[in-house]
């Protein structure tokens, strides 16, 4: 599904990647830990088309296709999802049109019929439900006006609606209290599939008690250092990056 | 300062005014009056104050005149409709009353449209070139009384005027669908001078819609003058929606006087045109008036759009309210100067008033000034205005979800422009509206893609 190949990236001329290696395969479910700076959101801006960024060398396949040769938005008609670590509140943009918008976007992509307006709102609200969303922010502007958990939920309500074939998360969990990150990570739980990848990216291993991951990464500096399952997060929390890090150039 | 015509100018203006149909009788010493102020004053020039950022070279290096033709206010005008942009002609079709004019003239039968429902009883609209228009009540007293020749286009306008709209609301009632005027322009050598008043009678109710619209890839030039009126009580909804070529000229002035407790709420939309410029100004006469001005303008090409406004709050306890946006791409230019004035009397005045731009070239320009001259004590006035451009993150999470970037441009354009639309308080105004909106942002983004 997804192949990163030696990723060296730089941000206003400032190397961060350094070699990123990474192969996801549909159904599984992989979490990029690694402590502030060591470029994960550099990362999942890269592979959603962010600008600012300028790959220089290596290469990002998904579903054998050159990823980085494509716009922000053929990459999400192609079935990738961001989750933003910062979800942008958009004033006049109501987020049900917002949605429909998308999924439309989408539907014609795969040369299917648009949905109209009822049928979209009624699937959109079964789904917020679901999600504990009120159904109340389906009516208001694009997280304008938001709590924290709401964007973030808002986020897995657009994965729900868009039903990618890989997602990325990026610090989906941040800002959120034990609550709201119980519900929050198993409805993600819930959109595991087996056509499906998940990367979540996180800096804290609690999420991952509910989301269990196939694979767990140690991004530091710019490249992944550690790999293993579940393990490796437990092991994680209580030794530190500092551990993974030497573990890595050992 | 303006220093007059010179005698050589004068000629064409006096030739014509000879020329042209002398209307009724009651009108002549007005019109006599418009055009010698006119001719004493001649035309603005950029060291005035209001007319800094506006030239008029483009419309007044020719003589700006009516056309000889007289017409009778019941032929039916040979105007091909395709010429006009037929979503705005049939501007709430399925509403009420209206009238249509043609190049300054009463069309007579409406080509677009026949079967338009009659006014409701006591209403009276009525062409001001019928016989029988001097009989509308009040007419006679407010005509021309609160224009004054001040600005050289108004008195140009009344010297001129050949024929509008004048509707009279009596007194207490309610109309329930909106009165529509509509002004279309299709001669390129001459100009048109419509007329509007609009008398509210005290406690009525009613909706106003006045069309100006210039015809496809003509440059046609229209000064118009808008006359509106409020009874004490009164309540009015007042649109202006315009929309000349890029080739095409227009030039309105909307004069409001609202007696106490009135209740006006104004909505312009410019939506191109070479050069535009709009005037309103509402005297809030009496107390406790409520008046709300907003407007909407898209910019484009080389279009220039002048939108001046100035709220009079000369009495205590009124409430104002303002917001102009605006979109500005290509080369255009747009203008929006804001003056506020509370007088000595008006204590508990509360005013607000926002502009905000949108930027969508680097070659785009606005110039944006507000004018607060508050002369008491005791009131609450705040301004601000803003000029930004699209909001780049936004962009790429509407991208990153599958919508393109050209969609993703309109959506937030449109989101930008349609929060002007928020104090529109009819549902069905609002939609057509917005649909126009979207039109217009889509021919805005074309013009932009190409190169």
């Amino acid at each position: 599904m997804l192949s990163i190949r030696n990723l060296h990236a730089e941000a206003a001329g400032k190397p961060i990647l350094h070699g990123v290696n990474l192969e996801v395969a549909a159904g599984e479910v992989h979490a990029i830990m690694g402590p502030n700076g060591s470029g994960k959101s550099t990362l999942a801006g890269i592979l959603a088309g962010r600008e600012g960024y300028t790959v220089t060398l290596g290469a990002v396949l998904y579903q054998e296709r050159d990823l980085l040769a494509l716009s922000p938005e053929l990459r999400a008609r192609e079935g990738l999802f961001l989750g933003f670590q910062y979800p942008v509140e958009i004033p006049g943009v109501g987020n049900t049109y917002f949605l429909r918008s998308a999924l439309n976007a989408l539907r014609k992509h795969r040369g299917e019929d648009e949905l109209d307006a009822m049928d979209f709102l009624a699937m959109v609200k079964g789904k917020a439900r679901a999600l504990g969303l009120s159904p109340d922010l389906l009516s208001r502007a694009v997280n304008q006006g938001f709590s924290g958990g709401e964007k973030k939920r808002n986020e897995i309500l657009q994965m729900s609606v868009l039903e990618p074939r890989l997602a990325i998360l990026d610090e989906t969990d941040s800002g959120l209290d034990i609550d709201a990150l119980r519900e929050v990570a198993s409805a993600v739980q819930a959109l595991r599939a087996p056509t499906r990848a998940i990367v979540v990216i996180t800096h804290h291993q609690r999420l991952l008690d509910y989301l269990v991951p196939d694979r767990v990464h140690v991004l530091s500096s710019g490249s992944i250092v550690a790999s293993g399952d579940k393990s490796l997060a437990i092991e994680l929390e209580s030794k530190g990056y500092g551990w993974a890090q030497a573990q890595g150039e050992a | 300062m303006s220093t007059g015509l010179s005698s050589g100018a004068r000629a064409p203006y006096l030739q014509r005014f000879s020329e042209i149909a002398p209307g009724p009788t009651w009108l002549s010493p007005a019109r006599q009056g418009a055009l010698a102020a006119f001719l004493e004053r001649g035309w603005p020039d950029k060291k005035e104050e209001d007319w800094r950022f506006t030239d008029l070279a483009p419309i007044t290096t020719q003589a700006v005149l009516p056309g000889i033709a007289a017409r009778s206010p019941d032929a039916a005008i040979g105007l091909d409709p395709s010429l006009f942009d037929d979503q705005l002609v049939q501007l709430l079709r399925a509403a009420g009353p209206r009238l249509l004019f043609a190049d300054g003239r009463g069309a007579g039968p409406d080509p677009f449209r026949d079967d338009r429902p009659a006014p409701p009883p006591g209403l009276r609209l009525e062409q001001l070139s019928a016989p029988h228009a001097g009989e509308v009540p009040g007419l006679r007293a407010h005509l021309g009384h609160y224009l004054g020749h001040g600005n050289a286009f108004v008195a140009l306008n009344t010297a001129f005027m050949s024929d509008g709209a004048i509707i009279h609301i009596p007194p207490g009632l309610a109309c329930d669908s909106p009165i529509t005027v509509v002004y279309l322009a299709s001669a390129e050598e001459a100009a048109s001078f419509p007329r509007t008043v609009v008398l509210a009678g005290a406690g009525s109710e009613a909706t106003v819609v006045e069309v100006y619209l210039g015809a496809r890839g003509r440059a046609t030039l229209s000064v118009s003058a808008t006359e509106i009126v409020l009874e004490p009580e009164a309540r009015l909804v007042y649109h202006a929606i315009q929309q000349s070529s890029p080739q095409g000229c227009h030039v309105g002035h909307v004069a409001v006087t609202q007696a106490s407790g009135s209740r006006f709420s104004a909505h312009s939309l410019a939506l191109d045109g070479r050069i535009v410029r709009h005037d309103i100004h509402a005297l809030l006469a009496g107390e406790g008036c409520a008046c709300n001005l907003d407007g909407i303008y898209l910019v484009s090409g080389q279009s220039h759009v002048d939108n001046q406004t100035t709220i009079d709050h000369s009495m205590p306890r009124s409430t104002s309210r303002e917001s102009y946006r605006g979109a500005v791409a290509g080369n255009g230019h747009a203008v929006f100067s804001g003056r506020i004035v509370v007088r000595p009397g008006a204590a508990k005045t509360d005013a607000e008033q926002t502009n905000r731009n949108l930027l969508l070239s680097s070659q785009a320009r606005i110039n944006s000034k507000p004018q607060l001259e508050i002369l008491t004590s005791d009131v609450k006035c705040s301004h601000g205005a803003t000029t930004g451009r699209l909001d780049p993150e936004a962009l790429f999470y509407l991208r990153s979800r599958g919508i393109s970037a050209r969609d993703a441009s309109h959506i937030l354009i449109r989101a930008f422009l349609q929060q002007g639309l928020e104090r529109v308080s009819s549902n069905a105004v609002r939609a057509e509206l917005e649909s126009v909106l979207d039109r217009r942002i889509d021919s805005l983004m074309a013009e932009s893609a190409s190169p």
